[in-house]
């Protein structure tokens, strides 16, 4: 099979590493440029159009979030919104449990599922296939149908109104989906690079730590920022495991600006945007690990 | 191979068989802990009927038999094909095609990320009404662009024959994990090889199709793989918009599942079309995998 | 060909996963205050239910206004209410014996939905209850309204359904019916307790109140339509404002002047769906499934009244007259009115829309000038009503504190808790007499309106759009085809004639596939 694969011997191209050739390069690179702008820039303006009117209703007065032709610029702007968003539920109470139950549930999701992807790409044991089997298996069945047996074994066991039942399984059964990614990105990774590490006698935890990880920047960005979002967007197993409302989640709280007949959207809205201000930070953040990859991962010597 | 390399390996075989279950025990100690209970009771209850009020009653096949007379159930079915198919492709394609422009290392191009990928994580109660405005006949955005393109406005979420279409038109804005996924795929590709390629005067596109592409395909397998499961699983959209209409246009599996289930209190009967649903899901799955040996390249052999 | 390995520089990127995770978490925590001490769970498996302060707890460490009968030195018994002699209500003590002091101590779990006005009426409501009843602790616990009734039934299945919740008017007969709820008939004879259902809203509480002749809820809040519309397009256009005597063929007439094209403006906003048309259907035809206290077995929507009515409030006024735009469909999440952005001038809604057309308070600059009025009457000459979402409060069969709990529910439907909640919730009590006493004063005086009355008038004639007794009100819209004719309707403008005989034999379907399996 990997003879389909052209890259069969990379002759190390150090020759392309002159001052002349960096020019050329650079030059090389201008035109593409203008046309990724060109080409990019109105879609990624269409696809602000969501999150633009998100902040434009945040500023609005309520009579004025359905207003035609739309009025990207309140007449008033309303900052008061904002106050107004945050003061009507415990926002403070809601964040620091937010914050508490992403961390913990990142963290471990990320180890947890770097060490199953990397036992199911690179190690050889019997039962592998079975396990990996069972993962991709376990993403299949809608959580329709199993949430309320699981509230029953979680109220069994009296984890019902603290963080475990929504921390615990879906940072390792529930991971199926992040370890399917790692063991898809694991699988991509030079074989060569663990041989070395082998005969040397490094134990997997060795490898896996100090050789396999390092080269998972951009996959294990990716899963921490999944993650966390998946964590921080939660919904409907919040609303089921947790009751007393010192307990909740900020998406909890996002939804009690629903009153049963009508819905506080500019209040929605204010709350919405104060939600995706972190995640737009983190976003930032990971990108990082996207473009270093790309000087640092892989067999790219230096 | 040499015999240093057959001995490195030779040893670490033996400890091999126990590490791979190690690593793996994440997984595996939080499925028998957390997921055996609940698949185990969700399957039973395809055979139960169960209100949440009484002790579930044995029925036999009679959820069975209910499953293949019920019209909702061949509607629902209908509307999930018709979504998978047509928008899991565009997905993957529209996906795609922005992580291979936006790997560039251009300026604005972290911008340009986290504008495709916000929309992806707006509050669905946010985004819901986001689109309904957009959407609306009389006062939308999209109906205000064709009037002023000279298109004939459309009824959009009205017209059942128009509203799934709308949904994969929507569906678009949320391909941000999508692309990430491919993003970080891109970075697995290492820079020696195209710089190798480059050397023997490979054009971009030989470069893309015999680099980067066969490169990509365990993360374009992957999000095949997911991006079906998870099409399958369409739920959100339409439980906050339309609620299935009109005319159950929008009626997805997991949205009639969810129905059965809370509202009509049925449990039993929601097993048992989860589990048809499954079944689909697990057949596509497996003819994804069958497939795929043919296709997708792994550095590591499986 | 081996490569070499890779430098040991990387080795800190092994903690990219973590560090990363940390910032953001940092960042998410910098947002926020510092935690309260709650935050953290215990990681040791809690109890069930966590033994924890109640959030309204009064507490109070003086004696209660009134000289307490009982010798209680410390009022707050913080002990289980689990008292396994708790008095049997089948043997009622002294007949009309309301002395709060004979209530054994108590813990009590109430639920409602999220809303913050909601919250602080209950919290304040419920100090009050704890001055009077200082021996009943009540905690109060709020769950989003978005899958309010999904979590509700989950607690069931966990066997721990809190000892009273809010309700709306149509969703606890399922529970009554498979004996989850108190019937309350008992409790209500031994203390005489009927205020709360006057005789002039028999029509309008029985059904949302009672099942199969049972009591099985107390009423707290009411809910009615009425025509709300917008002052402004009537001065511009010189039409006199709507008086309560105005027909449906008036009101028609007023939309079409109302109404012009090429501005988006509408003289009506056509609500998604089909309660609140419903006040129409009844009025042509008194008697809908819904009526049948004991339960609907009979679909009795194919009535030449009903169709008539239909065909002009739900396709006609639409496609034909098109003086209203696209209903808005927005199912789970609640929808928007048009009428707040001044596009629409009229729309049969509740008093729920009085804060969309002038802010919360109504305090906003922008607000707009409106007032109410009785819905047109229809050629029938008999007046069409709709009270929706009716709030009641259902006592469930697995409280261990039922006597608490009945206290809780009486004082909530009564003086001074009815004249505590309008004011900050803007709901309507449950009286015609503590409508015009507490509500009718507060609202003309916030919003600036005159006739307020319209909405407490209306509550005589008063009737709830959707009753299923025993079967969810959700498989009668959907699996009944309600929702799939209105979409017809509304949305495609098929006639009624042809769209409601169909769907009244799916209805008709529905109920006998219900009933078919159906055992209690």
């Amino acid at each position: 099979m990997a003879s389909r694969v052209a890259p069969s011997s990379p002759t190390v191209a150090s020759a392309a590493r002159s001052p002349g050739s960096v020019l050329r390069r650079r030059a090389r690179r201008m035109a593409p440029n203008a046309l990724l702008h060109l080409v990019v820039l109105p879609l990624a303006v269409v696809f602000s159009v969501p999150l633009l009117w998100v902040i434009s209703t945040s500023l609005k007065p309520q009579t004025e979030v359905f207003s035609w032709p739309i009025q990207w610029i309140p007449t008033h702007v309303r900052w008061s919104n904002y106050v107004e968003a945050i003061t009507r539920i415990p926002a403070a109470t809601f964040a620091s449990n937010t914050a508490f139950i992403v961390v913990v549930s990142t963290t471990l999701t990320v180890l947890s599922s770097s060490m199953v992807g990397y036992s199911l790409a690179r190690l050889r044991w019997r039962g592998r296939q079975i396990v990996f089997a069972v993962v991709v298996v376990t993403m299949m069945l809608p959580p329709v149908v199993t949430i309320v047996p699981a509230f029953l074994m979680y109220k069994a066991i009296g984890w019902v109104d603290t963080y475990l039942p929504l921390i615990l399984p879906s940072s390792t059964a529930g991971a199926a989906f992040y370890i399917f990614l790692m063991r898809q990105y694991f699988t991509g990774l030079p074989y060569e690079l663990e041989e070395a590490a082998r005969i040397d006698g490094a134990t997997s935890w060795r490898i896996w730590w100090q050789i396999m990880l390092p080269l998972c920047g951009p996959v294990l960005a990716t899963v921490a920022i999944f993650t966390a979002l998946h964590h921080y967007n939660d919904f409907m197993w919040p609303l089921i495991i947790l009751s007393s409302p010192d307990h909740y989640t900020l998406a909890l709280g996002l939804r009690m600006f629903v009153d049963m007949n009508t819905s506080y959207w500019h209040l929605i809205m204010a709350f919405s945007t104060l939600m995706l201000l972190p995640i737009i930070a983190l976003f930032f953040i990971a990108q990082r690990y996207f473009i270093r990859g790309i000087h640092l991962t892989g067999l790219a010597g230096r | 191979m040499s015999s240093a390399r057959k001995q490195g390996r030779a040893r670490f075989a033996v400890q091999e068989e126990r590490d791979g279950w190690l690593f793996a025990a994440p997984f595996v100690v939080g499925a028998l802990a957390f997921v055996v209970f609940p698949l185990a009771y969700s399957v039973a209850l395809v055979f139960l009927e169960w209100d949440l009020v009484r002790p579930p009653a044995f029925v036999g096949l009679a959820n069975i038999r209910k499953l293949f007379q019920d019209p909702m159930v061949g509607t629902s079915l209908y509307n999930t094909a018709y979504y998978t198919f047509l928008g899991v492709p565009l997905h993957l394609l529209v996906a795609l095609t922005l992580a291979l422009a936006l790997n560039a290392r251009a300026r604005g191009v972290s911008a340009y990320r986290t504008a495709f990928y916000l929309p992806s994580i707006t509050p669905s109660v946010a985004s819901a009404v986001i689109w309904l405005q957009i959407l609306h006949p009389e006062f939308g955005m999209l109906n205000d662009a064709f009037e002023k393109l000279g298109i004939s406005p459309q009824r959009w979420l009205f017209e059942p024959s128009l509203t799934k279409p709308a949904f994969i038109l929507m569906s678009l804005w949320s391909i941000g994990p999508q692309m990430v996924i491919f993003l970080a795929g891109l970075q697995a590709v290492p820079e020696v090889l195209y710089e190798a390629a480059h050397a023997d005067g490979a054009s971009a596109w030989q470069r893309f199709r015999h680099v980067t592409l066969p490169l990509l395909t365990p993360t374009i397998f992957f999000n095949i793989v997911v991006g079906i499961i998870a099409s399958f699983q369409v739920f959100t959209t339409s439980f906050m918009m339309t609620g299935g209409g009109p005319q159950n246009a929008t009626l997805f599996m997991v949205l009639q599942i969810y129905y059965v289930a809370f509202s009509y209190s049925r449990f039993g009967y929601a097993s048992a079309i989860a589990w048809i649903l499954f079944l689909i899901v697990a057949g596509f799955t497996v003819l994804q995998f069958y497939i795929g040996r043919r296709w997708v390249y792994y550095e590591t052999q499986l | 060909m081996s490569q070499s390995r890779p430098h040991d520089r990387c080795s800190r990127r092994a903690f990219l996963g973590a560090s990363l995770v940390a910032s953001a978490g940092a960042l998410i925590a910098a947002c926020a205050p510092p935690p309260p001490p709650t935050a953290t769970p215990a990681p040791a498996p809690a109890p069930a239910r966590p033994a924890e302060k109640p959030t309204v707890a009064a507490a109070p460490t003086q004696p209660p206004a009134k000289p307490a009968e009982k010798p209680t030195a410390v009022p707050a018994p913080t002990q289980p209410p689990a008292k396994p002699t708790a008095a049997p209500t089948a043997k009622p003590a002294a007949p009309a014996a309301q002395s709060p002091a004979a209530i054994q101590p108590a813990q009590i779990r109430y639920v409602e939905w999220g809303w913050d006005p909601d919250i602080k009426a209950a919290q304040k409501i419920f100090a009050m209850f704890a001055e009077k009843m200082p021996q009943i602790k009540v905690k109060l616990e709020y769950w989003p309204m978005a899958q309010f009734y999904e979590k509700l039934k989950t607690e069931i299945a966990g066997g721990t359904p809190p000892d009273v919740s809010f309700s709306h008017g149509e969703q606890w007969g399922f529970h009554a019916a498979r004996g989850l709820l108190v019937p309350l008939d008992e409790m209500r004879k031994r203390d005489n307790f009927y205020a709360p259902w006057p005789e002039e809203l028999k029509t309008l509480l029985d059904p949302v109140t009672m099942l199969r002749g049972k009591v099985y809820a107390v009423p707290y809040f009411v809910f009615s339509l009425a025509y709300v519309y917008l002052k402004e397009p009537f001065d511009k256009a010189g039409i006199k404002y709507p008086t309560d005597d105005w027909t449906v063929d008036q009101w028609l007439d007023i939309c079409l002047k109302l109404t012009k094209p090429a501005e988006k403006l509408f003289g009506y906003e056509q609500r998604f769906g089909h309660w609140a048309e419903a006040g129409f259907m009844r009025a042509e035809r008194g008697e809908m499934e819904w009526d049948s206290i004991v339960e609907p077995r009979k679909a009795k929507w194919d009535q030449p009244g009903i169709i008539d009515a239909l065909q002009l409030h739900s396709v006609d006024i639409v496609h034909k007259h098109k003086i209203t735009p696209s209903p808005a469909a927005l199912s789970a999440a609640g929808y928007g009115a048009m009428i707040g952005t001044g596009k629409t001038a009229m729309i049969n809604d509740g008093s729920w829309v009085f804060p969309v057309l002038k802010g919360p308070d109504a305090k906003t600059p922008e607000g707009r000038e409106f007032d109410v009025v009785m819905p047109p009457l229809p050629r029938s000459g008999k007046r069409p009503s709709v009270a929706s979402s009716n709030g009641v409060h259902p006592i469930w069969a697995a409280s261990k504190a039922r006597d608490a709990a009945w206290e809780l529910v009486k004082f909530m439907s009564e003086e001074p808790a009815q004249a505590t909640m309008p004011p900050i919730t803007g709901r309507q009590p449950v009286t015609i007499e503590h409508n015009y006493k507490y509500w009718v004063p507060d609202v003309e005086k916030t919003y600036g309106i005159k006739n307020a009355k319209a909405f407490v008038e209306i509550l005589k004639t008063g009737a709830t759009h959707l009753v299923g007794g025993p079967i969810d009100p959700g498989y009668l819209t959907r699996e009944g085809g309600i929702t799939e004719a209105f979409d017809k309707m509304q949305g495609q403008g098929q006639p009624a004639a042809q769209v409601i005989p169909e769907m009244n034999k799916k209805l008709q379907k529905a109920l006998d596939d219900f009933w078919a399996t159906y055992k209690e």
